[in-house]
């Protein structure tokens, strides 16, 4: 199989409610998809669940080839990067929030590259400054690019981004789909969650929940 | 020395101080009063009680009997602990139990047969107060990091999705929480360590000074409680979280209801 994700006839409930069923998607190396829909349409919950996060209510779920499972989760996080819509970090200062998931025994190999991380910075339009700065004293928008800018350079094969432009103005958006777009180009395969139309337009595939 | 003996009279005067806490509590308009009064007729009621069935244990003087007078204090230890914070009983009920009992024993039992040194480890004078002393503080500290790993796991899950998500185990991904629960639960024990004999006189120190012994004796018992006391805490609350990690999350690191009142999503 050679889906990054593959996801077949998924079910959703949560709270008694049905999110949604019948759900389907392909996800091959290269190739950025984005999910949208309607606030409260489980966007964020899909998501979650092929992490593994919430249970599914019928379908089956591969990512990298593994069947998610109790016994396969943990080798497939272990090659997924994930970006949360809002993270309420307990970092004390940037370089530590940037570090934090390369300090993980499953990412110790990919040591954390200062130059290639200012390169990306660079991109997301992020000053290098902020690296000796308190975690608290980012902006929403920036403290959203420095952890998309950190799960960036894990290397992995599989990024999964919640709303990662929630917080940001026009001109970041852009950035933040050049990075996206140059990810996939090198064979990463990207799942997005957003509702930003900008955004949509430049992604190979947007599926509506 | 000798000991001098408080009598029931002089407990009583004793006893009148209470009315200053009291008023005043009535005065702020705190609604704390009728928990204080409870709480001191308990206190005097319990005490009470407790000298009456130590006097027992005492000289029965059983081995067997201690022990299970020990795990008898485990339970009720445990109950008080897990009814202080807003966690399930049935999750957190037994890792708490564990937790105190294995503690107990073990720092007990080395404090008694490599510092005490005593000839019957097992003798109530020994191993029941030194029991005592180590649930108290155990409770206190356990209350606290439970309370606050638990709590903050709940309301920063993203940062904990955020870590599995990106790789990490489920030790690696609750290590900021953990590290947020002993730092908490841990800084008023490190703060008092640092001002003992300065600002504070503990009261095992106080109590055996009253109760007829040299400072000197009084001192190096207060050091070695000091001592076991913080390392008991740190025991059994490592071993609380540890136990308690099998019923809180499930088979996919996420974390199961642990408050009461959640609702739980099948899997």
């Amino acid at each position: 199989m050679d889906d990054m994700l593959k996801i077949e006839d998924a079910a959703l409930r949560l709270g008694g409610r049905v999110l949604f069923r019948n759900f389907g998607l392909e996800l091959k190396p290269g190739e950025w998809v984005c999910i949208t829909g309607e606030s409260g349409c489980g966007k964020t919950s899909l998501l979650r669940m092929v992490l593994g996060f919430l249970p599914l209510d019928g379908g089956r779920i591969w990512v990298c080839g593994d069947e998610l499972s109790a016994h396969t989760v943990e080798r497939i996080r272990q090659q997924t990067a994930y970006v949360p819509q809002r993270i309420l970090t307990t970092a004390e200062s940037v370089e530590e929030m940037v570090r934090m998931p390369f300090e993980l025994k499953a990412n110790r190999e990919t040591k954390l590259d200062e130059e290639e991380m200012f390169r990306v910075w660079g991109l997301l339009g992020l000053e290098r400054s902020l690296f000796r700065r308190k975690a608290g004293q980012l902006s929403g928008g920036q403290q959203q690019r420095v952890v998309l800018s950190a799960a960036a350079l894990l290397g992995k094969r599989l990024w999964l981004a919640d709303e990662p432009t929630s917080a940001l103005d026009e001109d970041s958006v852009g950035r933040v789909a050049a990075l996206f777009r140059d990810a996939a180009s090198k064979g990463t395969a990207v799942l997005t969650v957003s509702h930003n139309r900008a955004f949509m337009e430049v992604c190979d595939r947007v599926i509506r929940l | 020395m000798e000991t001098v003996d408080l009598t029931y009279t002089a407990l009583g005067v004793g006893m009148l101080l209470m009315l200053v806490p009291f008023y005043f509590l009535w005065k702020f308009r705190t609604g704390l009063l009728w928990a204080a009064l409870a709480g001191t007729v308990r206190m005097t009621i319990q005490l009470l009680l407790i000298g009456f069935y130590l006097r027992f244990l005492f000289q029965w003087d059983n081995a067997w009997v201690n022990v299970l007078w020990m795990a008898a204090m485990a339970v009720i230890a445990a109950y008080t602990a897990v009814s202080r914070t807003n966690l399930r009983y049935g999750v957190l009920f037994m890792p708490v139990f564990v937790g105190f009992l294995v503690t107990a024993l073990l720092v007990s039992l080395y404090f008694l047969c490599f510092v005490v040194r005593a000839d019957d480890v097992f003798a109530a004078r020994f191993f029941i107060p030194v029991a005592g002393v180590l649930f108290g503080n155990m409770l206190t500290v356990n209350i606290m990091a439970v309370n606050v790993y638990y709590s903050d796991l709940r309301r920063e899950q993203d940062l904990y999705y955020y870590l599995l998500g990106n790789g990490a185990t489920r030790f690696e991904a609750t290590l900021p929480f953990l590290r947020s629960a002993v730092v908490k639960s841990f800084s008023p024990c490190v703060a008092n360590m640092a001002v003992l004999g300065i600002v504070s006189f503990p009261g095992t120190m106080i109590g055996q000074i009253l109760g007829g012994s040299v400072p000197e004796v009084a001192i190096k018992y207060q050091l070695m409680i000091s001592v076991i006391t913080v390392v008991a805490s740190m025991l059994s609350l490592v071993i609380t979280i540890s136990l308690s990690a099998r019923r809180t999350f499930d088979a996919f690191g996420c974390l199961r209801p642990v408050f009461r009142g959640e609702k739980a999503n099948k899997r």
